[in-house]
């Protein structure tokens, strides 16, 4: 099973996408980017779902940055979850090499169906 | 390096070509600059930034009609008589600070609305169309009232801030200029 981290400092948030996800993935969490950060180097997991306002030394664009920079960590599929919606931000995560950007409030089901497209094999879809 | 001064004589078709050309683009004040005529010449971009009043609805109105449209609108403003060349004026605005601190506060307020909210849309969105065990319904359902819960006490917060700032400014109306 594809191994994917949720990093949002909101315990609700990390648990309606866990929810969401309905056992499809290994699911590890972090409620920081600088946790998640020293997860991902230890055991990188396939895709990372990431908040961006979150305390703490780096915030999720950091972060993004940082995993689209470095050539061991670059093909985790990076989707940035905000409450920053503006063009702006959304253009600013995809500068950074985010995979997806979805605005909060966001559909969980339709975070989940991008996830799922996007991470699993085709035969293991409907699973 | 020498400095020009003598922009003030120069026609305002010249404008791009003095060197205060930065400091006229990317002031954060809005300027509207009066001809010896009397009438809106130029204004710079912040000027409509500042003002939501379109540049080309100011174009070419008299003086008075200007500070009439500015005087109505709660801006700080500062006229500087000028009388050199073809200026007669120019007009400086900006929003007061408590305005752009009162944005900041209610763009920061809004994305502090947002994480209540999205518990809430996902949630209903998963107990809408997922069928999940009664325990786990009921505790789904017992999350989405504790983040209504949430939402409320942060509008009431919002509310009690923003009546206590109308409350100083009533009784003191120069606290915003």
């Amino acid at each position: 099973m594809k191994k994917l981290l949720i990093v949002d400092d909101h315990p609700n948030i990390r648990r309606m996408i866990r929810y969401a996800l309905h056992d499809r993935f290994v699911v590890e969490e972090s409620d920081s980017a600088d946790t998640a950060y020293q997860m991902l180097m230890k055991a990188p997991p396939d895709g990372i779902v990431l908040d961006v306002m979150m305390p703490g030394v780096m915030n999720g664009f950091q972060l993004c940055e940082r995993i689209k920079r470095d050539s061991s960590l670059a093909d985790i599929h990076v989707v940035l979850v905000s409450a920053c919606g503006q063009v702006a931000d959304q253009e600013l995560g995809r500068s950074l090499g985010a995979n997806a950007y979805f605005v909060k409030p966001f559909s969980p089901l339709a975070l989940a169906h991008h996830l799922i497209g996007a991470l699993m094999q085709p035969s293991d879809r409907s699973a | 390096m020498q400095v020009e001064t003598n922009f003030l004589n120069k026609p305002f078709e010249q404008v791009h070509a003095f060197p205060f050309e930065s400091a006229w683009m990317l002031s954060p004040w809005g300027i509207a600059a009066v001809d010896s005529a009397g009438n809106v010449e130029l204004v710079n971009p912040a000027f409509e930034r500042c003002t939501g009043v379109s540049a080309n609805a100011i174009m070419g109105l008299g003086e008075a009609s200007l500070d009439a449209i500015l005087g109505a609108l709660a801006l700080e403003r500062r006229r500087i008589e000028v009388n050199s060349g073809n200026l007669r004026a120019f007009h400086f605005v900006r929003r007061p600070a408590a305005s752009v601190a009162h944005d900041l506060r209610l763009a920061h307020f809004g994305e502090l609305l947002r994480e209540p909210l999205a518990t809430i849309f996902g949630f209903a969105e998963l107990l809408l169309t997922q069928n999940y065990e009664e325990s786990v319904r009921r505790e789904l359902t017992a999350t989405l009232l504790e983040q209504v819960e949430s939402m409320s006490n942060l509008i009431n917060e919002e509310l009690d801030v923003s009546k206590s700032c109308v409350r100083v400014s009533q009784s003191n109306p120069r606290s915003h200029e």
